[in-house]
């Protein structure tokens, strides 16, 4: 009787195991490319310019961050008449952290333009796979387009260390 | 950011700003002219062209000064702290082009104390199988105060954590703390929110910080069971975190604002963490 107690203890930790092992490998890492990318961008732009905040931060990996962005950049008028350009595109790594958690990568957009406010922006728009999206999972971080945050990933013990100048484009 | 008065005002009736001049005194002369002389040093001087004697001082409340060019119309309003107490806080109205200084320009809303956005990222989500959390900050430096010691820094951190089916979101923590490498001094101002905040529901919560008159607002939803802070004497050194318990596919979030001070023409560096934690039950 002892003996089955023990198999059985141990059927249930291999389960879980498996069953933890199925949830953290069910993230795809596949990267993510130019074309998905700027697929997910033109998509932000039309919603964008359709006024529709609620589409845009669907799009979005956060909708809290999304709003507060949205305000933060002054709202509906601050919202850019051009679409912007994509200056530049880098693939961000996946960190993996000292406590076991991950900082996903992605594709980062470097985007420039002018917003309806007349301010220059420059913002580096974050696409990676999220399986929690319904977008073919994939999510955008900083999908409010003119709002001017960077991307970055935290150091490997998980702190984050500030004291990096906005990246600002070159205004004469 | 924002210059929003924070949403408690208590009382809005305009109170009268003269007895509250101190610019014949020698403080006040003091500040004008070193006001003159940093308005000048950084370019911002080019629009009035003003000399010290164009300027009003303002002892707004005990150590608080005000200097704004003559012309500027301020209303004064009584505002309600979330400690309870009651502090006057100045809101500048630029002048119009008819009451301009000089009988030139309009005075530029750049000669007042202005905070200005210095920092804004986002980091990458960090996540494992059972959650996530995506935070950013932004840091903002006080412009064209009147204090010749120090400079004032606020930080905005911000975070949304949710779990992951089929897993439970039990808390999500955002802290900050001086980074003793690379950081000035830090001395404290200020910091929101003052205390913990139960949520018996889903509501927007009001972040306000004032420096010299100048308020920073953010405006975060809080909800059940609650924000949870942790300040500490140590300068810089803050920490808040929701907790509750809510299903995956639900977002929750979190947020503080901390203001610093640091020698003049030091820089405020902080570490920041964002964590979460996550249950089946």
């Amino acid at each position: 009787m002892q003996v089955l107690r023990i198999i059985i203890a141990v059927v249930i930790i291999i389960c879980s195991f498996a069953a933890i092992s199925v949830f953290a490998s069910s993230e795809n890492n596949e990267e993510v490319s130019v074309e998905e990318a700027t697929s997910l961008l033109n998509q932000a732009v039309a919603y964008a310019q359709a006024r529709d905040l609620a589409k845009l931060c669907e799009l979005a990996s956060s909708k809290g961050i999304c709003r507060h962005q949205w305000e933060d950049a002054d709202g509906e008028q601050a919202v850019p008449d051009e679409p912007p350009q994509i200056v530049d595109t880098y693939l961000l790594p996946t960190v993996h952290l000292k406590n076991g958690d991950k900082a996903v990568g992605g594709r980062v957009l470097v985007l420039e333009g002018v917003d309806g406010l007349g301010k220059p922006y420059r913002t580096e728009f974050f696409v990676f796979r999220s399986g929690d999206s319904g977008l073919e999972g994939l999510a955008v971080t900083n999908v409010i387009y003119w709002c001017g945050y960077g991307i970055r990933q935290p150091n490997e013990d998980g702190t984050m260390t500030t004291g990096h100048p906005n990246p600002r484009p070159d205004v004469a | 950011m924002s210059t929003l008065l924070v949403g408690y005002v208590s009382a809005a009736n305009p109170l009268e700003i003269s007895k509250y001049d101190i610019t014949r005194t020698n403080i006040g002369v003091q500040l004008a002219q070193e006001t003159i002389q940093r308005w000048t040093d950084n370019g911002w001087n080019s629009n009035c062209n003003c000399n010290f004697n164009d300027l009003e001082v303002y002892e707004i409340n005990p150590g608080d000064y005000l200097v704004a060019p003559a012309s500027a119309k301020i209303k004064l309003q009584s505002v309600r702290q979330s400690d309870g107490s009651v502090k006057l806080e100045p809101t500048i109205v630029t002048g119009s082009p008819s009451d301009s200084l000089l009988g030139t320009e309009a005075v530029s809303p750049m000669q007042a104390p202005y905070w200005l956005e210095v920092e804004s990222w986002c980091f990458a989500r960090v996540q494992n199988f059972m959650g996530w959390i995506d935070n950013c900050y932004a840091i903002n430096k006080l412009i064209g105060e009147t204090d010749s010691q120090y400079d004032y820094y606020e930080l905005t951190h911000y975070a949304t954590a949710a779990s992951k089916y089929p897993f439970r979101l039990k808390w999500a923590q955002l802290t900050c703390r001086r980074n003793t490498q690379y950081s000035s001094t830090m001395l404290w101002k200020d910091w929101y929110p003052k205390s913990d905040q139960p949520a018996p529901s889903c509501s927007t919560i009001t972040l306000g910080i004032t420096v010299f008159g100048v308020t920073l607002s953010y405006a975060s939803q809080i909800c059940t069971s609650g924000w949870d802070i942790t300040k500490y004497d140590e300068a810089g050194r803050f920490a808040n975190k929701w907790y509750g318990n809510v299903g995956s596919g639900t977002e929750r979030e979190v947020a503080y604002m901390v203001c610093v001070k640091v020698p003049q023409n030091g820089y405020a560096i902080w570490d920041l963490t964002a964590g979460y934690g996550c249950s089946l039950i």
